[in-house]
């Protein structure tokens, strides 16, 4: 078997194509965008982007209780939107196998926090394994399957930018068949209403002895032997900082979560100091400051809280780090392309001239920045048109929400029906480019094209917003400044929701659109 | 070659052209029996931001990221970009510089750092600068600038220059794969001359 270079999303999708998935369901985010496009490129299996992470979901759920294996990806926030489902999923069990692909990103290399998927696992009490490189991206993904149906259980596979955007040799191995379709109906498991909410709980708590089993009989934690009364415990990616120390220290290496108590211990009971290496919060260094004394990491100081841990600070911590001095350098932030309709909307909009703007996720966040410096805030997806209405609720005037039309499709809609029911006076812009841009450019709902490049049927966006109950829906190319600037100034003077859309395709897909 | 980790940086901005270079170079690797690791950071970085791609080789690599002061080579397609990453060599670290000023669109013109060249050999590297962009458009196309920098590094990496066409040739669009190779191979002249003229 030779081995081929693989980006770390197309290794884990392989191994979900290898273990045999029927179906994918995701929402584009960085680092996990690719998870899905390359199930989608490159294989039969069917699969969609969902309009956003909850219903990836549940419909990732659905999959699962025709007892078919399915992958479901987002990255680390999406599991926020996600959050429902997920939690009531572990109560439920699963029938076919569930895995939870989930990209961190330490660094916030393009995300709005650095939140660590593990502690959501421990939240749900499900197993979480994570891989340190391209190989076990793959292997475990395959092996979380067989979990997943062994304990019945969602599984997640916790991984971040660094490793998801990492390059390296994989081992391709067979595809296993699909399983068969078998429904059942199993009314005490299967439906969660509170007089079997206790029952189903109690049966949750009594797998935690069986996921320890699980786990241990695969190995993924494990001590590698060394010298000294010094020990290194690495957990995911971390991993590969210890091993480039090139120092003979034991390692007590963990891949896989819950981690069993007794191994810690049998781990720390002879050593003198014990050092723990991990990727996001101190999960692993908090349990371990339980059992030992003496105990380095995040949580005493030696190594940062925030930011990648990446393995500067972990040589600095050996005294192995050579001094550097880095040179002075202007910043040089990502901006909005030439030519993005964007800007110009942009430029209408300080012409308007609104008393504060709440801004959303996408490319055109970036217009938060100098010289535009057009929005005054900006929380999480769909947030813009519902701190609107907060903020007009207190008698601010002439406020505007900024959203993308995918971001608008993900989360906004809700928040647009919640303005009118409530009679906000809010103006409600849709920056409308026909595409999920930030990511590479994914198809939305008005485009009418699925995830597999199949024709869906497409939904009209100025029609959806009407009947949302809008007081007026007028959509503008940005272009044409006059007419986008009296309907912005109109929007932010007349008392309602007034809904305008600067329609026009992002610059990087316009020319495709065009041959199309 | 020993067993030893080979850290090759590359820095430049959005839209350069970093992923597909340091993935040509992963490639190599491979073939040439190495284990490697190839480290980048796509999202924001498609809108025109700093952008470092990571290529790590030997007979085991761990971690994908480079530790600053650790990197062997540094392949700069751009003057500021170089700069900012030049903590990332070693202190007896080679610098291909790209001599190519991309002023980013906030700032200042008389911001942009002068004299990179200078800065960078007072820092005890060794610098091999070019004009990659006036030798690919001498060939026919500023598109195969980055072949030509490709060429110049190949005389530092330990991969046969056979290697090096198959996996241009594998990596670049059909249509430009011949101008790809004459640049590679324009780059490998190139580098030789500047190096003779050094010594």
């Amino acid at each position: 078997m030779s081995k081929v270079l693989m980006l770390g999303t197309d290794a884990l999708a392989r191994g979900a194509i290898e273990a045999g998935i029927s179906y994918a369901a995701s929402y584009p985010g960085t680092p996990a965008t690719q998870i899905l496009e390359y199930v989608a490129k490159n294989s039969s299996v069917p699969c969609e982007w969902s309009i956003n992470e909850k219903v990836a979901f549940e419909v990732a759920y659905g999959v699962s209780l025709t007892g078919r294996r399915v992958l479901c990806s987002m990255k680390h926030v999406g599991l926020n939107v996600a959050a429902d489902p997920f939690m009531t999923s572990a109560y439920l069990g699963v029938r076919g196998g569930f895995v939870l692909a989930i990209g961190d990103d330490p660094g916030a290399y393009s995300s709005q926090n650095e939140q660590d998927s593990r502690f959501y696992a421990r939240f749900a009490k499900i197993p979480c394994l994570e891989p340190y490189d391209g190989e076990t991206l793959k292997e475990y993904t395959k092996i979380a399957f067989d979990i997943s149906e062994e304990l019945s259980l969602p599984v997640m596979i916790r991984s971040q930018t660094r490793l998801l955007h990492c390059y390296s040799p994989v081992n391709l191995g067979d595809i296993r068949h699909e399983n068969s379709t078998s429904l059942q109906k199993d009314p005490l498991h299967l439906i969660a209403i509170p007089r079997h909410v206790i029952p189903l709980h109690r049966e949750l708590n009594a797998k935690q002895g069986k996921i320890r089993e699980t786990l241990k009989r695969y190995n993924f934690n494990e001590i590698l032997p060394g010298e000294g009364k010094r020990g290194i415990i690495a957990c995911g990616l971390a991993f590969t900082y210890a091993m480039e120390l090139g120092e003979a220290l034991p390692i007590l290496k963990i891949n896989a979560y819950p981690v069993d108590e007794d191994l810690l211990r049998d781990f720390v009971k002879d050593l003198e100091e014990v050092i723990v290496l991990e990727e996001g919060y101190p999960l692993v260094e908090e349990r371990v400051r339980c059992l030992h004394p003496r105990v380095r990491g995040k949580i005493s100081g030696d190594l940062p809280l925030e930011g990648e841990l990446g393995p500067d600070p972990v040589l600095k911590l050996f005294g192995k780090k050579r001094e550097v001095q880095p040179e002075t350098t202007p910043p040089r932030p990502p901006v909005l392309c030439p030519g993005c309709p964007h800007r110009e909307f942009y430029k209408a909009l300080l012409e308007a001239n609104p008393t504060f703007v709440t801004g959303d996720i996408g490319c055109y966040t970036l217009g938060a920045l100098p010289p535009l410096s057009a929005l005054d805030t900006c929380l999480c997806m769909g947030a813009s048109i519902s701190k609107a209405i907060g903020m007009a609720k207190q008698g601010v005037k002439r406020v505007a929400a900024v959203i993308g039309d995918s971001t608008f499709w993900h989360t906004g809609i809700p928040a647009l029906i919640d303005a009118v029911w409530n009679k906000a006076n809010i103006l409600v812009c849709i920056l409308d480019n026909s595409v999920v841009a930030m990511t590479g450019h994914q198809p939305t709902p008005h485009l009418g094209i699925t995830a597999k490049g199949d024709e869906g049927k497409a939904i009209d966006l100025a029609e959806l917003c009407r009947a949302c109950g809008a007081d007026s829906v007028v959509e503008v190319d940005p272009l044409k400044k006059e007419e986008l600037l009296s309907s912005i100034k109109r929007g932010l003077e007349t008392p309602g929701v007034h809904v305008v859309i600067a329609k026009r395709p992002c610059v990087l897909i316009a020319g495709k659109l065009k041959k199309n | 070659m020993a067993d030893r980790v080979i850290n090759v940086l590359l820095a430049g901005t959005g839209g350069q052209g970093i992923v597909l270079a340091s993935r040509i170079i992963a490639h190599c690797a491979l073939k040439s029996g190495f284990d490697v690791k190839e480290s980048e950071i796509h999202g924001m970085a498609q809108r025109g931001g700093s952008v470092i791609g990571q290529v790590r080789f030997g007979g085991k690599v761990y971690s994908p990221s480079i530790p600053t002061g650790e990197a062997d080579i540094m392949l700069a397609l751009e003057e500021m970009e170089a700069l900012r990453y030049l903590h990332y060599l070693k202190p007896e670290g080679i610098v291909i510089l790209n001599e190519k000023q991309i002023v980013p669109p906030a700032l200042d013109v008389n911001q942009y750092p002068q004299n990179v060249l200078s800065r960078i050999k007072e820092k005890g590297h060794k610098a091999i600068p070019l004009k990659a962009q006036d030798v690919a458009q001498k060939l026919g196309s500023s598109k195969v600038e980055n072949s030509v920098l490709l060429g110049v590094l190949s005389l530092f990496l330990p991969f046969e220059e056979e290697i090096w066409r198959e996996t241009i040739t594998q990596s670049v669009p059909g249509k430009t794969v011949d101008l790809n190779i004459r640049a590679f191979e324009e780059g490998r002249v190139l580098g030789e001359k500047l190096l003779q003229s050094q010594s």
